[in-house]
């Protein structure tokens, strides 16, 4: 078995947690649910959710992981080896995920390249879903693999390999160390440039203005837990394996606020980026902003295009935006799928005892297999309905059986005795409250408003076998899988030296 | 189409950025000066 690694400073565990946390959703999920949700009034649930679901599990996971010196499988098995399915199923979400993730990193490193002649031409839309991704007309309409869309997925893949082969120290925190403060620069420029575009105000007024009257819509919290929940990258093992990494005598309280405020300052810094570039759209071409206003990926690879083609600057510094802008979009998603091999590499080694070279050998070619599905002209629906089923119900269903296994099974009060003598500050018995009561609650009540939602329309218009086999197929086939996969022999090792308590 | 900040927004603007930015400021220093003591302790 190799030796387990360790962070070799403070900033780099940092660096890398927010690394991890910090996203493409940050672009383009924040500034929306946002808008959506009463503008600036959205603030308010988002600040009570960030204190009161985003730190606490966020605590909980950095505690629990330090405390057992593991990752999620072994760490959910060293309360009972009848949990141990719970770890196993919350590192099926990153396998899942980074197969497509690494695909629109892959798009954002097209666009790098396009970057310079500006090829997406006058209308940015009819580029990106005709000539680049051609999409075509339905998940069981192939039509064959996108070559440039394949050969991007490669270099993404082989990128997240070479860093994760090298381990902790030497891998995801040398990467993360300039990855995490390049993307903070990138995003204060954005942001500034943002701001003194004209039209910008209008934006801004769209993105900010509140709509108090929406406060009071239980959908609009349901929003807001849901938004600082999967933003930070919570109950899919990435932060269990990093916080398992952390040498014996380390802060756990103040890291956890740190990262879950830093990933939430680039969401908000993301939004003013966002809407202010909107907003100049808008102003300059006359088109309604509901009309640009489009959420997802859409964003990133249609308006902002759209608005870099339309800067009023000179040609080259037109080039030099949208370099800064696809280098952000890449940096953000490389250092959240270096967290989601780590997810995945961290548990399987300490469960098994695999090689960590072999292993991720294995697993970067087997999921750039599957990546390659994502580059056909199906790929976009095919990513639709997984992300739709794996997001919705999988992480959300994970976070919902952590806070209850966690909290009442291991015992919430355990972790905070064990974090508080380590940390800069201490956490007081509200923190079991809410670990215990309030973000089961409102996990489980976000569930169940999901699947009635799903249950009354297929979700995106589908055909039902297309949502049977990538979206429910996909979502209960991990489930099945953690449970066949917890079921067999374990390392004896893996279980041998900080059992539970 | 062209407007300035409407008062609302503004305020909306500055709540976000003092929360958040001041917040992470917070705990940035917290975090130095823990860091500063230890160093001091030989630790």
């Amino acid at each position: 078995m190799e030796e387990r690694d360790q962070w070799r400073s403070r900033a780099g565990f940092i660096f890398s947690t927010v690394g991890a946390a910090v996203g493409l959703g940050n672009f383009w999920r924040f500034p929306f649910m946002a808008y959506e949700n009463g503008g600036g009034a959205f603030l308010l649930p988002y600040f009570v959710a960030l204190l009161t679901a985003g730190v606490p599990l966020m605590i909980l996971e950095f505690g629990y992981g330090h405390k057992m010196r593991t990752a999620a499988i072994t760490a959910f098995g060293k309360i009972s080896k009848r949990w141990e399915w719970i770890g196993w199923w919350q590192i099926m979400i990153p396998i899942v995920v980074v197969t497509y993730y690494s695909v629109i990193i892959g798009w954002a490193l097209n666009y790098l390249i396009y970057s310079f002649t500006q090829a997406w031409g006058a209308d940015p839309g009819a580029f990106f879903g005709g000539k680049f991704l051609g999409v075509s007309e339905g998940p069981w309409d192939f039509q064959g693999i996108r070559w440039h869309l394949l050969v991007a997925a490669a270099i993404v893949w082989w990128v997240n390999y070479y860093y994760s082969v090298r381990g902790i120290s030497k891998g995801i925190e040398v990467a993360c160390k300039w990855m995490t403060p390049m993307l903070a620069v990138l995003m204060v420029i954005f942001a500034i440039r943002g701001l003194t575009l004209p039209g910008a105000a209008y934006g801004l007024n769209v993105f900010l203005k509140p709509d108090f009257s929406k406060i009071l819509n239980p959908q609009v919290w349901v929003a807001a837990y849901s938004q600082v929940f999967f933003s930070t990258t919570l109950a899919v093992g990435v932060m269990i394996a990093y916080a398992s990494y952390l040498p014996r005598k380390s802060d756990l309280v103040n890291n956890a606020f740190i990262t879950v405020f830093s990933n939430s300052s680039f969401d908000f810094l993301a939004g003013l980026a966002v809407f202010s570039v909107l907003g100049y759209i808008a102003t300059t071409t006359g088109v309604p902003f509901e009309e640009i206003a489009v959420s997802g990926a859409g964003i990133a690879f249609v308006a902002f295009p759209k608005g870099i083609s339309l800067l009023p600057m000179p040609f080259w510094g037109q080039v030099i935006f949208a370099l800064m802008f696809f280098s952000a979009l890449l940096v953000a998603g490389i250092s959240s799928s270096l967290s989601m091999f780590e997810s995945f590499a961290s548990a399987i080694i300490d469960r098994t005892g695999t090689e960590r070279k072999k292993l991720l050998r294995i697993f970067a070619l087997i999921g750039f297999l599957f990546s390659s599905l994502y580059t056909t002209g199906a790929g976009v629906h095919i990513l639709d309905i997984v992300d739709h089923f794996v997001g919705s119900y999988g992480i959300a269903v994970l976070g919902f059986l952590e806070a209850i296994v966690l909290g009442w099974i291991y015992g919430a009060e355990k972790v905070r005795e064990y974090v508080n003598p380590l940390s800069d500050f201490p956490v007081g018995r509200w923190w079991d409250v809410l670990v215990k009561y309030v973000t089961p609650a409102l996990l489980g009540y976000n569930i169940l408003s999901n699947l009635i939602g799903e249950f009354r329309q297929p979700y995106g218009g589908y055909p039902m076998s297309a949502i049977l086999v990538f979206g429910w197929g996909v979502a209960l086939g991990m489930l099945a899988a953690a449970i066949y996969l917890s079921r067999r022999p374990g390392q004896a090792a893996a279980y041998g030296e900080t059992k539970g308590d | 189409m062209e407007q300035g900040l409407l008062p609302s927004a503004a305020a909306m603007l500055a709540f976000g950025l003092i929360l958040l930015y001041g917040g992470l400021t917070l705990f940035i220093t917290i975090a130095l000066r823990k860091e500063k003591q230890k160093a001091g302790r030989g630790e």
